[in-house]
């Protein structure tokens, strides 16, 4: 082991220096000056990488957490509030060793690639689609292995003692990328475990809740998933999602360039677009006052290329609230050119609580978070929080949009809540679902895609499968110990809550294991197993 | 353009071996079947060739392996830490308890990254000046740039201890809790709370924040949340037992309920799962539309300069804020210094003098001294001059000939392989005859099998010159000077097919013929057209070198003296690498 051997070479160095200390008095006091300041200290340092007593064996541990999103890697320890590092995928994650161009004079970054052409922003990202799809594997492993080596020696400045991963992945995340992403991570960290949790049960964990509805808006796609009881009961996705947003930007700022009375040439680069959308843009509210369409502001950008001289560009400031508009909330888009996989994200999540079951459905909407990175866009979660508002105002929850000529069968589905089994609390029951759970995640990775509604909406039984009436059952019973936020009134608000992310999510569960398993008690160890019983299928990998 | 032509590099062995956890086997592959190879040929121009290709002072050498080792074929430890500022070593306890910064008074600026300095506030008066502890208050202050901390409202009472300080107060000069405070404060407040449940349940959860004077940022959540949890695991431990029987737990009525149910009293043991934080002080954070709107509004007054940039959003510790007034001095990370090990067979392949003042190391084995090294120039350059002062203007001028390539035009260059070993080499060169790629640069080795002398004595060198050269000035003296003074073809000397061009004491040179290929987009251009991506001008020659030479099995240890004895214990060793050779531009 590499732990092992700083220990070993300062025993065996000690060790000679008192084999030659033996023959004679006055070797000793020689010998004496060189090892005596040092050996002992050292011994004390060496120290930590024995071990001093077995019940604080696990405590010794590096305990990390790792979370590979598509633009940024997020690394820390497990028990921090916050990762120790985000490192943003970029082309110096490309180059060579020794290639030293992104600090020459006049190289601009970000500046190449044709916008139109597939290669935009194609540096920034770890991984697309194409790759593991045509095998082009082996760089985003090569990727992965310097990231991981990078965030290693820049900011974790790890100690020889065994490390012990947490790796937060979306549920959706393909095989091949994930096999990568434990190599990378077994290779370049000799991390001795990697326990993969799902983010965005990690996001509720972060929340404090153990149900919700997690809005993932994050570069590739927007994920919906409905967490009930730290499980993934559904997930749906649309593309309006951050690089959407990113392409909205620069046409935007092209746009406003064309229109600025300095005629000058200029390629956006992906950076600079980024820059603006992360810096000034925003998203209006629903029914926007007038008074803000005055405000104005000046948008400085600091370069222009070709010009030596900083160009400034002035965009109104209600502009910038124009590529969200069309982006992530399709306003400009007619409902007809709205297909599944690009539904705007109030309508995505609306479609995936009209799909739940019914009483899941009532403690999802009270329970909504929002993650990733696009969700920091200043305004979005009141705009999304109106808009879904408004949808439910308007349609409630009928799965059949238009009933034709059978008008008179409709039958608003809320009065449903009414018929629900009685609640039963036993723990029976939460150990079969926890046996059923594997079947159960199972079926939603087959779920996973947005369009396999296969059946027309009104026909789908709603309640047919066991498993969600274990889940509604169970659930019931959870409700009892919330009161607060579920049963109080029969038609429950839509409500956002705040999470601290997936990354703290996971943070927070590494570190209460620790407690939970040392503390030798079986009541919190099982208790954990039953807290994240969701993991099951997220088996715990480790190396040879 | 990456570097400045001509330039070499080393792919390292490790780029074809699946996993590199396994042994190493590249050399025993490539030493059975040179038809393999030519179906394997590197591509420089392949998105992985970035990966494992590097200049050879990078490179690191196993003498167990007989291998060069890059970054992804050795594993590191830590010998020290150290802050780079103040450069006081951190031992590893502290580096675990207190994180990857320093914790003295190091901080860097957060608009321009430079280090800050404590200065005094106003200006000392000559009292003050005098006194061995000068009064306050203190600021941090950046000489680039001009930001203080008095931007972000903070002032400090003592010139030490800065990072106490810091974390005691929020920007504006708000008085906070320090992270430990914090635990205890949120520990207590949900140790009271089981008893005070249904009141609580009524109050709106702002009330009872704990800071009441700052709201509480995402760390108060974190550690509120933290402690909620622990505490959940720990109400059913207790609860487990014949414990107060509290009718409003919620473990207290899950047990009475488990009274009434029927026949399922034998799972009484199993513990409940615990419930969902409730308020602020268990980490639920609300959110209010009206934060939002503050935040577009300060947005749209203040406009694009209060916004922070993203390279200081990632320079921030944590929680990278929107405006720079929030932003705040960032402690200097820590360095550390590392030894190498191989991976295949843990032998130490470079340790530093674990004192942080020195930058001497203990065991280096470079490649550099084990590998032969390639290095190529134009022929028609005349050579740098070592004695030239006028180092930029001849290194531009040169580089203009290097980045001017044309077209279909035969290009002859010297390609130089140095000797660092003791013994006499020899070596095979193959490369493609097309280089890889859209751009089909034709490469032809004139002499591609040729022996290196060894890297004996300077002074032997010198008396060997004398007696068997007739022009002792051509020939290098030492062997730094070796690649950089071969000689001028001012003597007219032609390049022939299988002949070297030069030899000298520990080096060969041979020509090598490049013709570069047409540029897409370009008339010429044969094939699927498009434009002409990054670095795609660039020729890139892949050279497989295959070295033969006979050692004694010792090492690297040995002497000259010995190596030149004929004896019986000599071993045939064989190095193979892939290098590419970075000869140009072309113009398009
Ligand atoms: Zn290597
Ligand atoms: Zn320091
Ligand atoms: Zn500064
Ligand atoms: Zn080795």
């Amino acid at each position: 082991m590499s732990s092992q051997t700083p220990s070993q070479d300062l025993r065996k160095a000690s060790l000679t220096a008192s084999r030659n200390a033996r023959p004679s008095a006055h070797t000793i006091q020689h010998s004496d000056p060189t090892r005596s300041p040092h050996t002992p200290l050292s011994r004390s340092v060496s120290g930590l990488y024995g071990s001093p007593g077995s019940s604080f064996r696990v405590d010794e541990d590096n305990l990390l957490i790792f979370d590979f999103g598509s633009r940024y890697l997020r690394a820390g320890f497990a028990g921090e509030p916050a990762p120790r590092c985000e490192i943003g995928y970029g082309p110096d994650s490309w180059r060579r060793v020794g290639d030293y161009r992104q600090w020459d004079l006049g190289c601009y970054p970000g500046g190449k690639g044709n916008r139109d052409g597939e290669d935009w922003g194609r540096e920034y990202e770890l991984w697309r689609l194409l790759e593991w799809e045509g095998g082009e594997m082996g760089v985003v492993e090569d990727r992965v292995e310097r990231l991981v080596r990078e965030c290693e020696g820049r900011y974790l400045l790890l100690d020889g003692r065994s490390k012990r991963v947490t790796l937060v992945v979306p549920s959706g995340l393909p095989r091949p990328l994930l096999n990568v992403v434990l190599k990378g991570l077994f290779e370049g960290l000799q991390a001795a475990t990697i326990t993969l949790m799902p983010s965005p049960v990690m996001a509720c964990v972060g929340a404090g809740l153990r149900s919700a509805l997690v809005v993932d808006v994050g570069w590739f796609e927007t994920t919906v998933t409905a967490i009930c009881e730290f499980r993934e009961v559904e997930c749906r996705r649309s593309i309006r999602a951050g690089k959407l947003l990113h392409e909205e930007f620069s046409n935007l700022l092209e746009e406003e360039l064309g229109k600025s009375e300095q005629q000058i040439k200029h390629q956006f680069g992906f950076e600079e677009v980024e820059e603006v959308m992360t810096r000034v843009g925003w998203c209006r509210p629903l029914n926007p006052p007038t008074t803000e369409e005055e405000i104005n502001s000046k948008i400085i950008n600091t370069t222009l290329a070709n010009s030596e001289t900083y160009t400034t560009l002035d965009i109104p400031f209600s502009r910038l609230a124009d590529p969200a508009e069309t982006a992530l909330l399709g306003s400009k888009t007619p409902k007809v050119d709205i297909d599944d996989h690009d539904l705007p994200l109030h309508q995505l999540m609306y479609t995936s609580l009209l799909h739940l079951p019914i009483d899941i459905r009532r403690i999802c909407m009270t329970r909504i978070l929002f993650t990733g990175g696009v969700s920091q866009l200043p305004g979005l979660k009141r705009r999304v929080y109106q808009e879904l508002d408004a949808l439910v105002a308007e349609k409630g929850w009928n799965l059949v949009k238009n009933y034709g000529s059978a008008t008179g069968k409709k039958r608003p589905l809320r009065e449903r809540s009414a018929n629900l089994p009685t609640p039963s609390t036993s723990p029976l029951e939460v150990h079969a679902v926890k046996h059923i759970d594997r079947d159960h995640s199972s079926s939603i990775s087959t779920k996973d895609t947005p369009t396999t509604l296969s059946l027309p909406p009104h026909l789908q039984p709603q309640e047919s499968d066991p498993i969600s009436e274990k889940l509604s059952r169970l659930t019931l019973s959870q409700s009892t110990t919330t009161p607060s936020l579920t049963t109080a009134p029969t038609k429950p608000q839509i409500c956002i809550l705040k999470t601290l992310g997936p990354w703290a999510g996971a943070s927070l569960l590494s570190n209460l294991r620790i407690r939970g398993a040392s503390s030798g008690k079986g009541g919190g160890v099982s208790k954990y197993v039953f807290f994240c019983c969701s993991l099951a299928v997220y088996p715990q990998f480790r190396r040879g | 353009m990456s570097q400045q032509f001509p330039y070499t590099y080393y792919s390292c062995s490790c780029v074809d071996t699946p996993t590199s956890l396994l042994p190493l086997s590249r050399k025993s592959v490539e030493a059975r079947s040179s038809s393999d190879e030519e179906e394997t040929t590197f591509d420089p121009r392949s998105s992985r060739a970035n990966f494992s290709l590097y200049p050879l002072e990078h490179l690191l050498y196993c003498t167990e392996c007989h291998q060069m080792r890059c970054s992804r074929c050795t594993t590191e430890e830590v010998l020290c830490w150290y802050c780079p500022s103040c450069l006081f070593e951190v031992p590893s306890s502290t580096v675990r308890s207190e994180g990857n910064r320093c914790t003295r008074s190091c901080y860097n600026c957060p608009i321009c990254t430079s280090f800050l300095t404590v200065n005094l506030l106003d200006a000392p008066t000559e009292a003050q000046r005098d006194a061995e502890q000068p009064p306050g208050p203190f600021i941090l202050s950046c000489s680039y740039c001009n930001w203080t901390s008095l931007d972000i409202g903070i002032k400090f009472d003592k010139a030490n201890n800065i990072t106490g300080q810091l974390q005691r107060v929020r920007n504006g000069g708000i008085i906070v809790p320090t992270p430990k405070e914090r635990e205890n404060q949120a520990e207590r407040l949900l140790r009271k709370q089981p008893n005070h449940e249904e009141e609580e349940e009524v109050k709106s959860p702002l009330e009872e924040t704990p800071a009441a004077q700052a709201p509480p940022d995402a760390d108060d959540f974190f550690s509120n949340l933290n402690s909620f949890y622990k505490s959940q695991l720990a109400d059913t431990e207790t609860s487990a037992g014949p414990a107060e029987f509290n009718v409003h737990s919620p473990s207290s009525i899950q047990r009475l309920l488990n009274l009434y149910s029927t026949g399922k009293k034998t799972k009484r043991g199993k513990p409940k799962p615990m419930r969902e934080s409730l308020t602020t002080a268990e980490g639920l954070q609300e959110y209010s539309s009206s934060s939002e709107e503050e935040l577009i509004h300060r947005l749209a007054t203040s406009g694009w300069e209060a916004t922070t940039s993203p390279s200081q959003r990632s320079f921030q510790e944590r929680h990278p804020p929107r405006f720079t007034s929030d932003l705040r001095p960032t402690a200097t990370l820590l360095r550390t210094k590392r030894s190498k090990r191989c991976k295949t067979c843990r032998t130490l392949l470079s340790r530093p003098e674990p004192k942080v003042n020195t930058t001497r190391y203990k065991i280096k084995v470079l490649a550099l001294n084990n590998i032969p090294k390639v290095s190529i120039r134009s022929l028609n350059t005349t050579p740098q001059s070592l004695l030239t002062d006028l180092v930029t203007i001849s290194s531009s001028m040169q580089q203009k000939e290097y980045t001017t390539l044309h077209p279909l035009m035969p290009y002859q260059f010297l390609l130089t392989l140095t000797n660092p070993l003791f013994d006499p080499i020899k070596v095979t060169l193959a490369t493609p005859t097309t280089t890889p790629g859209r751009v089909q640069t034709r490469v032809t080795i004139l002499c591609p099998q040729f022996d290196v002398g060894a890297n004996t004595d300077v002074w032997d060198d010198a008396l060997n010159s004398t007696s068997s050269q007739n022009n002792p000035k051509r020939k290098s003296a030492a062997p730094g000077l070796s690649v950089a003074s071969p000689p001028d073809n001012s003597d007219g000397k032609q390049a022939e097919a299988g002949k070297i061009w030069d030899k000298g004491r520990n080096w060969t040179s041979v020509i090598v013929e490049v013709v570069p290929g047409v540029l897409p987009g370009t008339p010429a251009f044969v094939g699927e057209g498009g434009e002409v991506r990054e670095d795609e001008g660039v020729v890139e020659c892949p050279v497989f070198v295959k070295v033969e030479y006979e050692s004694e099995g010792l090492g690297a240890g040995e002497t000259p003296e010995r190596v030149r004895m004929v004896g019986e214990g000599k071993e045939k060793r064989e190095v193979a690498f892939w290098c590419v050779l970075g000869v140009g531009k072309i113009v398009g």
